[in-house]
């Protein structure tokens, strides 16, 4: 699974972390948290195949592509 | 016509998209980094009407990524060397300056007045009170905004899908986590980059030629050249407001509902007239000027939170820094230890000791 981090986020989700496949998203997120407690703070949207998803029950595999996307604010 | 020539003679663009761009009305909230491009780009194309929102001054500290300005231009009112220097790019194109702050109370007829708007700001309250503004009124809102090296792009309230900022983050997001051009860092050719997409896709908009990116972020990042789409879509759970009294009863600065501003020197000193009064400037200790003649405690503000006892006897606290964004990052930090005294930020930071 390719992981693509942006903005801000890259200070946070800053190590590799492990895990198992098939997860699903809700799983996905919570081991996420747990890896990096800072993120609880932060507002960020998660994207699997290039498509914003919410579903907690999506079940991710080894080809899915997952993006961590923080708003920015600059200009 | 001979002005035009060079974009008339592409395909699918001809006399008539010309004409819709001489009566297009666009409106740039706005004119920094990513407005500048903007305003250029738009004026030079031959849109027939731009208004521009800026309540700053031009500073030395612009010219590095705001290119319309120059050193002779510091100190002067952002949007009357736009309307100066692009009334001399395109005599033809009606340039119209607001020189505010975009604000509750003449943001609706604002955006009423032109038909499609470009968010150029630098602040999440005004971008979320401009998104929620647009779609009440259905107008198509250009987004872009940026990171350090990233950049995003979307059009918002557009086509058979419109979707907008909310849809992609429903909240605003707390400024204490996404730190501002003035910390972050910013590259002048990345403001130039991104506002070029924003000019595209306001030139698309008008003429009808290509696609429009609606419904798609559109990720860049300078560094590599990653171009990435991510699609998202309308939902039901995110803030829709159905009318005015909606978007009025909404708070756009992230829990700073107890937060006064202050914008002059005048009111300043009335609230120093109060007993246990403090004023404290979170920049770092190498940032200029020094302030003097207030009772001032400088902390900056990456070391403020081991410093809030400090605070712990005074009932008002005037917060400030270079801009005025970080002070409100250090009101919501030190808000969460002493709910209870009296906030103020200085809107614009220091420049209230320097104008």
């Amino acid at each position: 699974m390719a992981i693509r981090i942006f903005g801000n986020l890259n200070d946070i989700v800053n190590k590799p972390f492990a895990v198992d496949y098939p997860v699903s998203l809700g799983t996905f997120k919570t081991i996420l948290h747990q890896h990096f407690p800072e993120l609880q703070s932060v507002s960020f949207q998660i994207a699997v195949d290039q498509q914003m998803n919410e579903e907690e029950t999506l079940l991710l595999t080894e080809d899915s592509e997952i993006a961590l996307l923080p708003p920015f604010s600059g200009g | 016509m001979e002005r035009y020539n060079r974009q008339l003679i592409l395909p699918g663009f001809g006399k008539i998209a010309q004409q819709k761009l001489a009566d297009a009305k666009v409106l740039v909230v706005g004119a920094g980094g990513l407005g500048c491009p903007v305003l250029q780009y738009l004026c030079a194309a031959g849109v027939g009407e731009i208004g521009v929102v800026d309540p700053d001054t031009v500073s030395l500290s612009n010219l590095q990524r705001q290119v319309l300005y120059d050193e002779q231009d510091i100190g002067d009112l952002k949007v009357r060397i736009v309307q100066k220097k692009l009334t001399i790019l395109n005599s033809d194109t009606n340039i119209r300056i607001y020189p505010c702050s975009l604000c509750i109370e003449t943001v609706f007829n604002l955006v009423h007045s032109y038909s499609i708007i470009v968010d150029c700001t630098d602040n999440f309250s005004t971008r979320y009170l401009l998104n929620d503004v647009c779609q009440l009124l259905q107008k198509p809102l250009v987004y872009a905004a940026i990171f350090r090296f990233e950049g995003q792009l979307s059009v918002f309230h557009y086509g058979e899908n419109p979707a907008n900022l909310r849809d992609l983050f429903p909240e605003i997001p707390n400024p204490l986590y996404v730190p501002s051009c003035n910390e972050a860092g910013v590259i002048g050719v990345l403001t130039g980059i991104m506002g070029n997409f924003q000019a595209n896709e306001v030139l698309k908009i008008i003429t009808g030629i290509g696609e429009i990116m609606s419904g798609q972020l559109i990720t860049f990042n300078s560094l590599n050249y990653q171009l990435g789409i991510v699609r998202f879509q309308s939902k039901t759970t995110v803030f829709k407001p159905k009318n005015k009294a909606d978007i009025l009863n909404q708070s756009y600065e992230y829990s700073c509902k107890t937060i006064a501003h202050i914008n002059d020197l005048k009111t300043l000193k009335n609230v120093f007239k109060r007993n246990k009064t403090v004023l404290i400037d979170v920049r770092n200790t190498e940032e200029q000027p020094k302030i003097n003649g207030f009772n001032v405690i400088a902390i900056p503000l990456p070391e403020l939170e081991q410093h809030l006892d400090k605070l712990a006897n005074f009932e008002t606290l005037v917060f400030t820094c270079q801009s005025g964004i970080r002070s409100l990052k250090a009101i919501a930090l030190v808000q969460k230890r002493y709910p209870e005294k009296n906030y103020y930020n200085l809107k614009n930071g220091i420049a209230l000791f320097t104008k």
